[in-house]
């Protein structure tokens, strides 16, 4: 015990000793943290958001819609399923007009609910509605509904016909995203107490289902497609089919959010680990006396790692701390908006977990080089200055050309480790960043922009005379071919809406939305479906769908792959279009349009105008709520605005290190009369020579490893190129070599404040 | 030390160990005897061991007897576990006063099957394409329905352990009174390669309708069990005596269609109904009987209106009559047969006496009345028995059918009558029948169709007193790929015998039964 | 062209605070040699860096080539010693990424120096026999070929003042007697030379020797033999 203590006492003597460096030390290390923080708190919180709340909310394993029916014959028909534990039968009326607090819409979404039953929602405030049924006059409202109008629990609301009633809950339910990102603020009242009141029975058109065994759920879903003879227009949705239509509406953002901030942590820890070994380097000279006064290698090199854990740790864990409170608003909103609750205490270990690894990271990287460093002869560590003045390796290109810049280029690059560090940690930065801004610019174009999400065409056009060929030779135009799209039912009378979009030809020149199973559309005759048809139908690869076209004629396909298409809550198929104009020779083809890259949308329609083809927009996937883009945006500022932060810290610690190490050459340089200016351009140049290869790194990193794993992480939602924009290329460069500037100049100015003098004394 | 000089005589010096070394005196037979009482040990406790091994867990091994081992879902997720035994309940409403009394020597074990429903999915003769239109029309799809032949010989399997004196099959052996189905029943029943249906064209992949349960699409997944199912395989065949009951569908379509020239031209011929017109569907009448009625004439005018799929005619889909179908099963040695009708009476040992009645109305013109011919059998059969204690073996449950009524009115009579055994209900149910001649059980049991897919022993045997004691369990099925599989299926499906209860109440099952000496 | 006038300067702090210069007056004329001898730790670099204002005094005066030293701002500071000052350090500070010539040529890149600096530097390469030493790194000169080059790169910019700390501290014999050979040439018409030394050819060389006692300079005599270090 007697060692640790030792141990620990250097090592406090050592982050005494130099209390300016350590402090600046720990800043650096809670920039870091904070931003590992930020990016931890945005990962669990959206990551684990619906499992957590559909567990909360007690969401039911399957929602089944269908028309209104009598109670007693949907509970014969669900209680005859297998694997079913729990049932609640709920009506929804439509279209409810809702007015309350000066605000109103048409569109509210009524929810009667069976309060003998489960209900499938959490209350956030107020209490829920009494299992006795209650009276008629209480209503719960959706948490995105009382947020929005700026209602509380007493407020009143009118409900349509029923209305005023009293506010007595507010609940979120997973299962689908909160108003105003979906169009229908949810309200419940206690159907129980209406039957009572008016002494009917209410028909049923919604069946909330729990399974004994989530994993078995299909199974009960394949029963209950078999036994729905005689109910119309069924729909079923599975818990995996609400995480769908959530992913759906907010947007393939949040998974690349998560995806981003795990990018974000592992920058994070890697400039952690390089700002530590740094720090050893500072401290050689102590190293060395300590080795020529006989102590231990492995005491050295603990006490370094224990100075810097400590460091790690406080830093790192006030730094996280930080970093977690500073996206906690932003993230709080997000999640709200998708009817999730925060994840509060359950970050608390992952974030303490987090402050542990931050302490690990740093006491290893400062542990592993103090080792190295004490075990070479202390003579070498004490000329200081640095590990040993080794004589520069490379003929530099004369001074004549660069000057001054380039005297402190060599400078930096006279220690290539802590250049390379520099770099690294600069690259890391800049990749995080780049990756931020081109997500920004993702948000906009999957409003926008369908090719965003795996529909390449953007425009169709009536064919004009000389059809596919002409409209092909009208410049920015990539390619254009017949498409022909219908819509349809099934053909067994569930009466799921099926939208048939076919193509002359191969079907991947107009869509290409990513692959959920199986494989895409080849040959005549196979259909890809979209998830949300397969999980309606209960189709799956190998199976076939067969679709009642208008016409009356009914058309089969041979379902091949299941893809994740974002329209029309994935009720797609793509096929090509022979076999459908074989049903329906009536069908008329139009032509799918596709753009060149950067193509101007509508200047290409004005052109194809003109030649006598009418074009149509292609639209977009995700919402256009401005609000909920903006809360994403603030989320990828705040994580930027950190990694900033760090850059900036980077440089200036490498110049600042700079500076100490070659204190002789520039007290010389002042010696010799250059001023402040002179010593700026040195230190300038050192600053570069760290910066512009960090700019072309962090490109390279963003472009060839992040932008990857980011789509790769996010690739079950959209097909994404993240690439950043030569404008924003431009625009880190630019702020590197501002960071560059503005770190030389405060070097600079620490180091003109001293005589010349002190620098002179030393070797 | 002796003198070497001096010769000494030989002394007969008992050696203090034995003759062949230093062993004490019986030292050999003591080692022996360790050695067995160590091996008597080691067996014993292998024994127990094992015993205890299995007794920890049912396991399969006992072949099927609910006794040992019933199968059940403990989560409600909808898969089965073996599950401990169900032990047998008293029943005593017809034992009289007192304590039921001690049970006797066994006088007769009869094994039953009932309603296997053997099935030929692609025949043009069936009308599966109903199910969707709702009620009245129940579904008649089953997701199981390509294994029936598998599970009626896991069945012969089970009834073959229990080694029964006699078995019954009490009706609607086939599902359709198809040539071709009779014959595949038979086989099974009887032993040797038996070729099952192909159901592909019902259930395979590119069926898009997805009221059918495909196998390789549809959960649970058990991509190529078509394939397996439609492999001919070996049955064993019932090794004791059987008797066997037509039902109502053994010798009309559907159960409910006698064959009409028109009917008997789709069943081999070239189409099959897919999907009924719109039209039909919409003028088909809602009320149970009506619609029934207007299914009937659809099915006999032979017509296929809508949608229709290729077949490859097969004459062996001949539709046979009622005469027909008894015949092939007498010359199999599987029924009895007087004037075209399965009637038979079998005796079993000294103590038992089995009168099977086959009051199955062929349709058309029979309504099934019972006529005075079988009347007459009924009553000789009551009569001559002596102390046989009597089973009466029909096919649906006397009070359900008009024709049960006269027969109904001679068991009433009848004093030694013990119970009567049937099926067709698809569900077991154990009432007793109180009549004055001191009444008699009525037994109907679940069909191997549907779950539970059991067949039913029952063991007959005196009691003190003169009484009798009518023990019955069910029997699961031998463990088999398939036979599991149909199993399986059987229970999750929300149209059978799960959610309907085919498999009663523990006083329908597992149950003594007893009766008090006729007065 | 150097006086300086009641110079004060302390070090360390508390009760370790020593006074190295306590009002030490200095005068030296063109073109005359000043060694300043003494023993180590006496003050003597102390004097020569507030001369070069290298370091700033807290008491007294300093006029060079008939400019004020003290109290003026960095800024200013850095002109002058561009301007008015050549220094020559006992461990050379050569950069070791620069090849001899650009080392010497450094001061003449810094904006301000006169034109015609480069070429003189070039030529006083030539005079100075380092054309071959001109071309390598520190590196990979001796002792004495780098303080020749630190002695060149002085005078690049012709100043009218040349110290030198030290300058033969780290050489042998043959490269100090160089060295100073250099040093004594260099002290012409318009240049003084002031020399902190501690060993006897210095103080011989030159044209008065003056030691720091208690602070304040004395003249003295030419060392005899090494002064303690």
């Amino acid at each position: 015990m007697t060692g640790a203590a030792a141990l620990l006492r250097g090592a406090l003597r050592l982050l005494r000793s130099g209390r300016r460096r350590t402090l600046l030390a720990a800043a650096g290390v809670l920039v870091a943290g904070a931003m590992a923080g930020a990016a931890l708190t945005v990962s669990v919180g959206l990551g684990s958001g619906f499992d957590r709340s559909a567990e909360r909310a007690d969401l039911p394993d399957v929602v089944a819609r269908f028309a209104d029916q009598p109670p007693e014959r949907i509970r014969a028909r669900i209680t005859a399923l297998p694997n079913v534990a729990a049932y609640a039968p709920r009506t929804e009326i439509a279209n409810v007009r809702l007015r309350a607090g000066g605000e109103s819409t048409r569109r509210g979404s009524l929810q009667l609910v069976d309060t003998t039953a489960r209900r499938g929602y959490a209350i956030v405030a107020g209490r829920d509605l009494p299992r006795t049924g209650g009276n008629t006059r209480e209503a719960l409202v959706e948490q995105g509904l009382a947020r929005t109008w700026g209602l509380e629990v007493g407020d009143t609301i009118e409900v349509g016909r029923a209305g005023p009633v009293r506010i007595v809950g507010v609940s979120i339910a997973p299962d689908n995203v909160a108003f105003p990102l979906a169009t229908a603020p949810r309200v419940y009242l206690s159907g129980t107490a209406l039957a009572r009141e008016f002494g009917g029975e209410l028909r049923v058109n919604q069946a909330l289902v729990w399974t004994h065994d989530r994993s078995r759920t299909d199974v009960t879903l394949q029963q209950a497609r078999a036994t729905t003879y005689g109910v119309g227009n069924l729909r079923f949705v599975t818990r995996t089919g609400t995480r769908l239509i959530i992913d759906q509406a907010a947007g393939v953002v949040v998974a690349l959010l998560v995806a981003f901030s795990l990018v974000a942590l592992i920058a994070a820890t890697t400039m952690l680990a390089a700002q530590a070994a740094t720090e050893v380097g500072r401290r050689l000279a102590v190293i060395g006396v300590q080795r020529a006064l006989g102590v231990p290698r492995g005491a050295v090199a603990g006490e370094q790692a224990l100075s810097a854990g400590i460091v790690g740790l406080v830093a790192g864990g006030i730094g996280v701390t930080l970093g977690a409170l500073l996206v906690r608003g932003p993230s709080g909103d997000l999640l709200a908006a998708l009817n999730e609750t925060p994840p509060g205490s359950a970050l608390l270990l992952p974030l303490a977990g987090l402050t542990v690894l931050l302490g690990l990271i740093a006491a290893v990287a400062a542990g592993w080089p103090a080792w190295r460093a004490a075990g070479r002869p202390p003579v070498a560590l004490l000329r200081g200055g640095g590990l040993a003045a080794r004589a520069p390796r490379r003929r530099a290109g004369g001074p004549g050309r660069a000057g001054f810049l380039g005297l402190g280029a060599r400078l930096a690059l006279a220690r290539p480790g802590r250049a390379g560090a520099t770099v690294v940690v600069l690259a890391a930065s800049g990749g995080v960043i780049l990756l931020m801004l081109g997500l920004a610019s993702l948000l906009t174009a999957l409003r926008d922009d369908p090719t965003a999400v795996g529909t390449r065409y953007a425009l169709t056009v009536t064919a004009p005379a000389g059809g596919a060929a002409a409209v092909r030779r009208v410049p920015g135009v990539a390619d254009a071919g017949t498409r022909v799209e219908t819509r349809g039912v099934d053909s067994f009378a569930l009466g799921e809406p099926v939208k048939l979009t076919t193509f002359g030809g191969d079907v991947g020149r107009f869509v290409n939305p990513p692959l959920a199973d199986g494989r895409r559309v080849q040959g005549t005759g196979e259909v890809e479906i979209g998830t949300g048809l397969s999980t309606a139908l209960g189709l799956g690869v190998g199976g076939t769908l067969a679709v009642q076209l208008q016409s009356g004629a009914e058309l089969r396909l041979r379902v091949v792959g299941t893809v994740r298409a974002l329209q029309d809550d994935g009720r797609v198929a793509f096929a090509r279009s022979d076999r459908l104009l074989a049903a329906d020779p009536s069908l008329t083809p139009d032509l799918a349009v596709r753009l060149e890259r950067g193509a101007d949308r509508a200047v290409v329609a004005a052109r194809l105008a003109a030649i006598g083809a009418t074009p149509t927009n292609v639209a977009g996937a995700t919402t256009s709520n401005r609000s909920f883009l903006d809360t994403l945006a603030t989320v990828l500022r705040a994580v930027a605005l950190l990694d900033g932060l760090v850059c900036l810290y980077a440089l200036v610690q490498a110049l600042a290190l700079t500076a100490r190490e070659r204190r002789p050459t520039l007290a010389l340089l002042r010696a010799q009369g250059a001023g402040t200016g002179t010593v700026l351009r040195v230190l300038l140049g050192a600053g570069l020579v760290l910066a512009l290869p960090g700019a072309l790194a962090a490109f390279a990193l963003q472009r060839l490893v992040f932008a990857p794993l980011v789509a790769q992480l996010a690739a079950g939602y959209a097909d994404l190129g993240t690439a950043a924009s030569p404008a924003a290329v431009a625009a880190v460069t630019a702020g590197f070599v501002l960071f560059a500037v503005v770190a030389a100049g405060w070097v600079a100015r620490r180091v003109v404040a001293e005589p010349p003098v002190h620098g002179l004394r030393e070797g | 030390m002796a003198d070497a000089s001096r010769p000494t005589p030989p002394r007969t010096v008992r050696p203090a160990h034995g003759p062949v070394g230093r062993r004490a005196p019986g030292g050999r037979a003591r080692r022996r005897a360790v050695l067995v009482a160590v091996a008597l040990l080691a067996l014993v406790a292998g024994i127990l061991v094992g015993r205890t091994t299995a007794s920890s867990g049912p396991d399969r091994a006992d072949a099927g007897s609910t006794l040992a081992v019933t199968l059940r879902d403990p989560t409600g997720s909808g898969a089965l576990q073996p599950a401990p035994g169900e032990p047998l309940r008293d029943r005593t409403e017809l034992a009289g006063t007192g304590a039921p009394p001690r049970p006797g020597r066994t006088l007769g074990v009869i094994a039953q099957l009932t309603d296997t429903h053997v099935r030929d999915t692609a025949s043009p003769a069936r009308i599966p394409f109903l199910d969707r239109l709702g009620t009245p029309f129940t579904a008649v799809f089953r997701p199981q329905e390509p294994l029936t032949l598998q599970t009626l010989a896991a069945a012969t399997r089970t009834v073959n352990a229990l080694r029964p004196d006699l078995t019954l099959v009490t009706g609607d052996l086939t599902d359709n009174s198809q040539e071709n189905e009779l014959d595949a029943a038979i086989g099974a029943l009887r032993g040797g390669t038996v070729r099952p249906f192909d159901a592909r064209s019902l259930q395979g992949a590119d069926n898009a309708d997805p009221f059918f349960y495909r196998p390789d699409v549809d959960p649970p997944r058990r991509p190529g069990l078509l394939d397996r199912a439609r492999a001919p395989f070996r049955a064993p065949g019932l090794r004791g005596p059987v008797a066997v009951l037509p039902g109502n569908h053994d010798v009309l379509v559907g159960g409910e269609v006698r064959a009409t020239p028109g009917l008997r031209a789709t069943a081999v011929g070239a189409e099959r109904l897919v999907t009924p017109d719109g039209s039909f569907a919409r003028s088909v009448p809602r009320e149970q009987a009506a619609a029934q009625e207007s299914v009937n004439r659809l099915l006999a005018a032979g017509d296929l209106p809508g949608t229709t799929a290729p077949v490859r005619p097969d004459p062996r889909r001949r539709l046979l009559s009622g005469e027909q179908v008894v015949a092939r099963l007498a010359r199999a040695g599987l029924a009895g047969e007087r004037a075209g009708r399965a009637d038979a009476v079998r005796d079993v040992g000294t103590g038992v006496r089995v009168v099977l009645l086959d009051d199955v109305p062929r349709g058309g013109s029979d309504t099934g009345a019972v006529d005075a011919a079988q009347l007459a059998f009924l009553d000789r059969a009551l009569t001559t028995g002596g102390d046989r204690w009597i089973l009466v073996a029909v096919h649906a449950p006397l009070q359900r059918t008009p024709q049960g009524r006269a027969i109904r009115d001679r068991l009433a009579r009848a004093p030694r009558v013990l119970a009567t055994v049937g099926g067709d209900t698809h569900h077991d149910r154990v009432r007793p029948v109180r009549t004055a001649a001191g009444g008699y059980w009525s037994i109907t049991t679940s069909a191997l169709a549907d779950w539970p897919q059991q067949g039913r022993a029952l063991r007959v045997r005196a009691t003190a007193g003169g009484g009798a004691l009518l023990e019955t369990h069910k029997l699961d099925t031998a463990p088999d790929g398939l036979a599991d599989t149909a199993r399986e299926l059987a229970y999750l499906d929300a149209q059978g015998g799960r959610p309907d209860g085919n498999a009663g109440t523990p006083d329908d099952r597992n149950v003594r039964l007893y009766r008090a000496p006729p007065r | 062209m150097i006086a300086a006038r009641g110079l004060v300067k302390t070090y360390g702090s508390g009760r370790a605070a020593r006074r190295v210069l306590d009002g030490a007056d200095l005068d030296v004329a063109r073109g005359e040699v000043v060694a300043i001898v003494g023993r180590s730790g006496t003050g003597k670099s102390t004097l020569l860096h507030l001369v070069g204002a290298l370091d700033r005094p807290e008491a007294g005066t300093i006029e060079v080539a008939g400019e004020r030293v003290d109290g003026r701002s960095e800024r200013e500071l850095s002109g002058f010693r561009r301007r008015r000052i050549g220094f020559v350090f006992q461990f050379f500070h050569l950069v070791p990424e620069l090849t001899g010539e650009e080392n010497v040529l450094l001061p003449a890149r810094l904006p301000g120096a006169p034109r015609g600096a480069r070429e003189h530097g070039r030529e006083l390469i030539e005079r100075l026999g380092l054309g071959d030493a001109a071309r390598r790194r520190p590196h990979e000169l001796s002792g004495g070929e780098q303080q020749r080059l630190a002695v060149a790169r002085a005078l690049v910019l012709d100043p009218p003042v040349l110290l030198a700390d030290e300058p033969t501290g780290n050489l042998d014999e043959e490269s100090g007697a160089a060295v100073l050979a250099l040093l004594r040439s260099a002290a012409t018409a318009d240049r003084a030379v002031v020399v902190v030394t501690h060993e006897p050819r210095t103080s011989a060389m030159a044209d008065r020797t003056v030691t720091l006692v208690d602070g304040r300079l004395q003249p003295a005599e030419p060392l005899l033999f090494g002064g303690g270090r």
